[in-house]
C-alpha cells in the first residue's frame, strides 16, 4: 500500500495547521502508556458473568449452589437481587429505561448477563459462573426486523422511554409492538413523482450487524468511599455515564465519580451503558470494591453495529435531474434500544443522499429482536442507508447513459441550498470531494476492462451525515506562572488524536509551542460536562469551547499586561514570548506577568468556557426542520479495482477519499482518521460480518470474524483533505471521524458493477457472493 | 441452521417406521445415549453425553410428538441442554415416509438452534458433523430394519460409511404390520434422528 507521507515535525508559527506530533505516540508505541485497565484501584474482588443461552425465555429459576461451594468465591449476584435493591432504577439507557444490568425475569438474548460471581480472582469467577444454572422457560423469539413487523410475539411488554430525551415521552406506555421509533421524512409527492418520471430503480438493501473490535478491550471497577461511588471505566461518555449510575443509585451527582484513560479504540462501542452500571449496581449495594474485565467473546455481545433493511427507489427525468426518493429503513436494534431510535432518525433524515430532491418519502424504524443491543457505530447507521442510496444513484446513472460522477455532480446539494430535510446547506463542500477523488484516480483515463479472468472498474460514491445536535461541551484552561497551560474537558482520547487537537488550539491562540499544553483526561469530579465524544463532534464542539477558554484567557493576560504597563488593552497584543504593547514596544513575558500579577511562583490562572449547539426540532409527521443540525459532513470515496471472474476475490488497485474537514488544525491526523475510516469502511464492504443462528452469533471470536488485514489493503490509498472553512468552526474546523468510512462500501459496490455488470445489494462482498452473483447472471 | 436430506432404505415403510419408534432399537442405535424414559404419550426424556470438535458435552433432554401420521409422517420438538456447558439446543425436525419399488423413500427437514458454547462452534462445524452422524445412522437403521435379530455391531468408519442417497440394502422387506397410532406414538425411536446430533465422534 502506498499512501502519503506525512510531516509530523513540529513547526514554527500558529499551532493550527501545523502536524504536531500525536499526544502519548511514544508511550503508546513503546507499550508504556497507560490505558483505563492499568489504573490503580484498591484491591477488587473480580466479577465472572454467568450469561444466557436462549434468545427469549423467563427466568424460572438460578441455582447457585454449586458456584457459591467453589473456594474463593465470595457472593453470586442476580437481577432479583438488584431489582430488590433498586427497584425500576434497575432499567437504563440513553433512549428507552429498558436494559437491567442483568437479566431480571426474562432474557432477551443470546449472552444477555444474568448472574455474576465475585471471586477473590478472576480465574475463579469466570470458572463459578459456568456453575451457574439457570431454568427457562422457552418463549419465542424474535430473530429478524421482518419477523418483528408481521409477527406477534413482542421483545418487551411496552415502551419505556428514558428522561433524557424528551420528544420520546410520548412512546410510555406503547404496548404490541416491536417498533421503538419511527422517523418519517414526506417532502413533496414523491409517488407522482415516481408514476412521472421516466426512469425509477429500486433495490433491497442489507448491511449485516458488525463488531467494532476495538483493540483494547472492555474493563471497569468501581467501590464506595464513605456516601460516594468511584467508577474507572474504558467510556467515552463519562458525564452520561455519572448522570446514568446517579440516577440508578439515587445519588447527587457529586456522589459519583467517573475516570477514565485515553481509550484503545472505540468507534463507538464504549458509549453509553456498557459495563458501568452493572459494576456500580453491585459496589453500592454490596459496598464492595468490583472489578469486571471482558473475554473478546464476551466483547462480541455486548454491543454491535445495527444490521439495517432498506427497501429504496429513486427517479430522474430525462434531464439527469433526481426527482423523487422513497426509502424504507428497518434498523435491527436487537433486545435493548441503546441509541438505536436516535439512529434511526439521525440517518433515516440522510436516507436519500446529498441530492436535490424535492420529492422525498422515507420511513425509519427501530426494531426490537431478540438479539444483542446495538448500539452507536462510526457513522451512526448513516454507512447503511448510504449503501442503498449511493447504489440506487449509480444504477440511476447508468440507467440514463450518464457518466455516474458526473450525474453525481448534476444532483449534489451546494451551498445555500435546502435539503430534503428542510435544512439549508453550508459549509459542506460535496463537490469539492467528489471532484478529488476523481480526479485522484484518474477517473476519466482509459481502463483495460478484461486480464484474462480479471475485470476491471471503477466506482465512485458520496457521503452526507449531520453532526449531532444540540450538544453540549465545557473547557476550563489553567495558565500556569511558568507559562504551561493546563486544560480541563472531558473529551475521551481514544485514538482519533483529540488531545492533540485541542493543545493545537489553545497553543495557537495563547502562542504556546509544542508540549505546553497538557490536556487532563477525563474525571467527573474535575474535569467539566461534555455530553459525549462521539459523531465527530469534539473538534468543532469542544474545540469551540476550548477556543473561546483560551480566548478569554488572552484577553485577561492582555488586560493585566495593560494595566501593569499603563496603556489600554488595544495597545497591547498577545505573541510569542508574551505581550507587547504596540505603542512602545515593551514587552512582558506571561511568566513575569503572572508573577507579578499574584506575587507567587506557582500561581494559576483560570478560564472557563461553554459551547452549546441548539437545534429545531423535526415535526413529528414530516421530518422537516429548519435546523436539523450545526453542520454538515461531506466526503468522497472513489475506487479502481479488479474482480477474478474464477474465484469471485476483489483487489483494489487505487481507493481515495476525500472529506471536508473545514479547516484541517492537524492535517497528519487528519489523514490518518481518513484512512483509518476508509480502512474500516473497505472491512465493511469485504469482510465484517457477524453472523446469527436462531439469536446465536456463531462467529464471535477473533478467529472466526473477518477484519481486513494488512495484506487486503489497496495497493494505493490517498486520503485527501478538502478544506472549506466552516463559519463557526474553530479556526474553520469541524470533524472528520466518520466522513472517510461513510462512502466506501458503495463506492467497492459500484466499481464491481463497472467491472461485472453485476449489482450485489448485500453485504460484505464475499467471493462466495460474487462467485454466486456471476453464476446467476450466467444462469439467466 | 436448517439441514433436509433424503435416502432409501430397501424395507416396507410400515416396517421402517416400526423400526424407527422402537426404543429398544433406536436407543442401541444412538452412540452415547444413556438414557431414555417415556413419560406420556407424546412426552419423552433422556440424556446423551457426547464430543464435538473436542467439546464433552452431557446434556438431558426433553422431546414433544407434534405431529404423528402412521405410517408417513412425524413432526417433532427437542429441547435439550448442558448445564455445565450452558448451552441449550432446540430441534424441530420433519419427517416423511413413501413406499417406492425399492423399499421405503425417507425424506426429513431439521431446524436446529445451538444456544451458548456449542452454538458458538459456528455452522460448518456443527454441519459437517450432523453428516457425519447421518451416514452412521442411517447404516444403523438399515441394518435394524434388515435383521430380524439386530443388535447393534460398531459404527462404520467414515470410509465404510455408505452415503445417505446410497444406502440400499437388498434383503427382503419385512411383512406389512398394522399398527395402530395409539401404539405407534409409546416408540421413541423416531428421534434417534435428532439425537444423533449428540453421538460421540470417533
Amino acid at each position: 500500500m502506498t499512501s502519503e507521507v506525512f510531516s509530523l515535525e513540529s513547526q514554527d508559527g500558529n499551532a493550527v495547521g501545523q502536524s504536531w506530533r500525536r499526544t502519548n505516540s511514544e508511550s503508546k508505541v513503546l507499550g508504556t502508556f497507560r490505558y483505563t485497565a492499568d489504573l490503580p484501584v484498591p484491591k477488587c474482588l473480580y466479577l465472572g458473568v454467568h450469561r444466557a443461552n436462549q434468545p427469549h425465555a423467563r427466568i424460572a429459576g438460578i441455582e447457585t449452589e454449586s458456584a457459591m461451594a467453589i473456594p474463593g468465591v465470595v457472593k453470586v449476584i442476580t437481577g432479583a437481587d438488584l431489582y430488590d435493591a433498586l427497584g425500576e432504577n434497575l432499567f437504563t439507557g440513553p433512549a428507552f429505561s429498558d436494559q437491567p444490568p442483568l437479566a431480571w425475569q426474562r432474557v432477551r438474548y443470546v449472552g444477555e448477563p444474568v448472574a455474576v460471581v465475585l471471586a477473590e480472582d478472576l480465574a475463579t469467577a469466570r470458572a463459578a459462573a459456568d456453575e451457574i444454572y439457570v431454568d427457562y422457560e422457552f418463549i419465542t423469539p424474535v430473530l429478524d426486523v421482518d419477523a418483528a413487523l408481521e409477527g406477534t410475539d413482542y421483545v418487551h411488554d411496552e415502551l419505556r422511554p428514558s428522561a433524557v430525551f424528551p420528544d420520546l415521552r410520548h412512546l410510555m406506555g406503547e404496548h404490541d409492538t416491536n417498533v421503538n421509533y419511527e422517523y418519517n421524512l414526506i417532502r413533496g409527492d414523491s409517488e407522482t413523482a415516481h408514476q412521472k418520471a421516466p426512469v425509477t430503480v429500486s433495490g433491497e438493501f442489507w448491511t449485516p450487524p458488525t463488531s467494532h473490535v476495538a483493540m483494547e478491550n472492555f474493563s471497569a471497577s468501581a467501590w464506595v468511599e464513605e456516601d460516594r461511588l468511584d467508577l474507572v471505566s474504558t467510556t467515552q461518555t463519562p458525564s452520561y455515564v455519572r448522570q446514568a449510575i446517579a440516577t440508578m443509585l439515587n445519588l447527587r451527582l457529586n456522589q459519583v465519580r467517573v475516570r477514565t484513560l485515553g481509550l484503545g479504540g472505540s468507534f463507538g462501542s464504549k458509549m453509553y451503558d456498557r459495563l458501568e452500571p452493572l459494576v456500580a449496581a453491585i459496589a453500592w449495594t454490596q459496598k464492595l470494591p468490583v472489578r469486571l474485565e471482558l473475554t473478546r467473546e464476551e466483547a462480541f455481545v455486548l454491543t454491535t453495529r445495527h444490521g439495517v433493511a432498506v427497501s429504496s427507489r429513486m427517479s430522474a427525468d430525462a434531464n439527469g435531474n433526481i426527482v423523487a426518493a422513497t426509502a424504507d429503513v428497518r434498523y435491527d436494534t436487537g433486545a435493548y434500544a441503546d441509541i438505536g431510535p436516535r439512529i434511526a432518525a439521525k440517518s433515516g433524515m440522510v436516507a436519500c443522499g446529498p441530492y436535490q430532491i424535492e420529492n422525498a418519502k422515507i420511513r425509519s424504524r427501530c426494531i426490537y429482536t431478540n438479539k444483542p443491543s446495538a448500539g452507536p457505530f462510526r457513522g451512526f447507521g448513516v454507512p447503511q442507508v448510504t449503501w442503498s442510496h449511493e447504489s440506487l444513484v449509480d444504477d440511476l446513472a447508468r440507467e440514463l447513459g450518464e457518466d455516474p460522477a458526473r450525474f453525481r455532480r448534476q444532483n449534489l446539494l451546494r451551498e445555500g441550498d435546502v435539503s430534503p430535510v428542510g435544512t439549508m446547506m453550508h459549509s459542506a463542500d460535496f463537490i469539492g470531494c467528489l471532484d478529488a477523488v476523481t480526479e485522484a484516480i484518474g477517473w476519466t483515463d482509459p481502463l483495460e476492462k478484461t486480464d484474462g479472468s480479471w475485470k476491471w472498474g471503477r466506482g465512485v460514491a458520496v457521503g452526507i451525515k449531520a453532526v449531532l445536535t444540540p450538544t453540549v461541551s465545557n473547557a476550563v484552561l489553567q495558565l500556569n506562572q511558568d507559562a504551561s497551560a493546563t486544560l480541563l474537558i472531558s473529551t475521551v482520547d481514544m485514538g482519533q488524536g483529540s488531545d492533540t487537537i485541542m493543545a493545537q488550539i489553545v497553543a495557537d491562540v495563547l502562542n504556546l509551542g509544542p508540549d505546553m499544553v497538557r490536556v487532563i483526561n477525563p474525571d467527573t469530579d474535575i474535569t467539566p460536562y461534555d455530553t459525549i465524544t462521539a459523531g465527530s463532534r469534539s473538534t468543532y464542539h469542544t474545540g469551540n469551547a476550548v477556543k473561546k477558554a483560551a480566548e478569554t484567557m488572552r484577553d485577561r493576560l492582555i488586560e493585566i499586561a495593560a494595566k501593569q504597563m499603563g496603556v489600554s488593552a488595544s495597545d497591547c497584543k498577545l505573541v510569542p514570548g508574551g505581550v507587547i504593547s504596540s505603542s512602545s514596544q515593551r514587552l512582558i513575558s506571561l511568566e513575569d506577568l503572572i508573577l507579578s500579577q499574584f506575587g507567587a511562583a506557582g500561581t494559576t490562572m483560570t478560564a472557563e468556557a461553554n459551547f452549546t449547539t441548539e437545534w429545531v426540532p423535526y415535526d413529528r409527521a414530516t421530518g422537516q426542520s429548519t435546523k436539523i443540525t450545526e453542520h454538515w459532513f461531506a466526503g468522497a470515496a472513489a475506487v479502481e479495482l479488479g474482480v477474478d471472474t474464477r474465484t469471485g476475490r476483489i483487489r483494489i488497485r487505487h481507493l481515495a477519499v476525500a472529506g471536508d474537514v473545514g479547516r484541517a488544525i492537524n492535517p497528519a491526523l487528519v489523514n490518518q482518521q481518513l484512512v483509518g475510516g476508509a480502512i474500516m469502511g473497505m472491512g465493511h464492504a469485504l469482510f465484517d460480518e457477524l453472523v446469527f443462528d436462531q439469536g446465536q452469533i456463531v462467529n464471535g471470536t477473533l478467529l472466526d470474524y473477518q477484519l481486513p488485514s494488512i495484506k487486503d489493503m489497496p495497493e494505493k490509498l490517498t486520503p485527501i483533505i478538502v478544506e472549506n472553512p466552516h463559519r463557526t468552526g474553530p479556526f474553520g474546523a469541524k470533524g472528520v471521524g466518520e466522513t472517510g468510512l461513510i462512502p466506501i462500501a458503495p463506492a467497492i459496490a459500484n466499481a464491481v458493477r463497472d467491472a461485472t455488470g453485476i449489482r450485489i445489494t448485500t453485504l460484505p462482498l464475499t467471493p462466495e457472493k460474487v462467485l454466486s452473483a456471476l453464476a446467476n447472471r450466467g444462469n439467466k | 441452521m436448517q439441514i433436509s436430506s433424503n435416502f432409501t432404505i430397501a424395507a416396507q415403510t410400515s416396517h421402517v417406521f416400526d423400526t424407527l419408534l422402537d426404543p429398544k432399537v433406536m436407543i442401541k442405535c444412538i452412540q452415547g445415549c444413556e438414557e431414555l424414559e417415556r413419560i406420556d404419550e407424546t412426552h419423552y426424556r433422556g440424556r446423551i453425553t457426547n464430543e464435538v470438535a473436542h467439546i464433552k458435552f452431557n446434556a438431558r433432554f426433553a422431546a414433544e410428538i407434534t405431529e404423528l401420521n402412521y405410517p408417513n409422517h412425524i413432526r417433532a420438538v427437542l429441547n435439550g441442554e448442558d448445564r455445565h456447558l450452558g448451552s441449550s439446543i432446540k430441534v424441530t425436525i420433519s419427517l416423511n415416509l413413501e413406499p417406492t419399488e425399492e423399499g421405503s423413500a425417507i425424506t426429513y427437514q431439521m431446524e436446529i438452534a445451538l444456544w451458548g458454547k456449542l452454538g458458538r462452534l459456528g455452522e460448518s462445524i456443527v454441519r459437517r458433523k450432523s453428516l457425519e452422524f447421518e451416514r452412521d445412522f442411517i447404516s444403523e437403521l438399515s441394518r435394524a430394519c434388515v435383521q430380524p435379530e439386530y443388535t447393534p455391531g460398531p459404527a462404520l468408519s467414515h470410509q465404510e460409511a455408505a452415503t445417505p442417497e446410497s444406502v440400499q440394502i437388498a434383503v427382503p422387506p419385512a411383512a406389512p404390520t398394522s399398527h395402530p397410532l395409539a401404539a405407534a406414538s409409546r416408540h421413541i425411536g423416531w428421534f434417534a434422528k435428532l439425537l444423533a446430533f449428540f453421538r460421540r465422534s470417533r
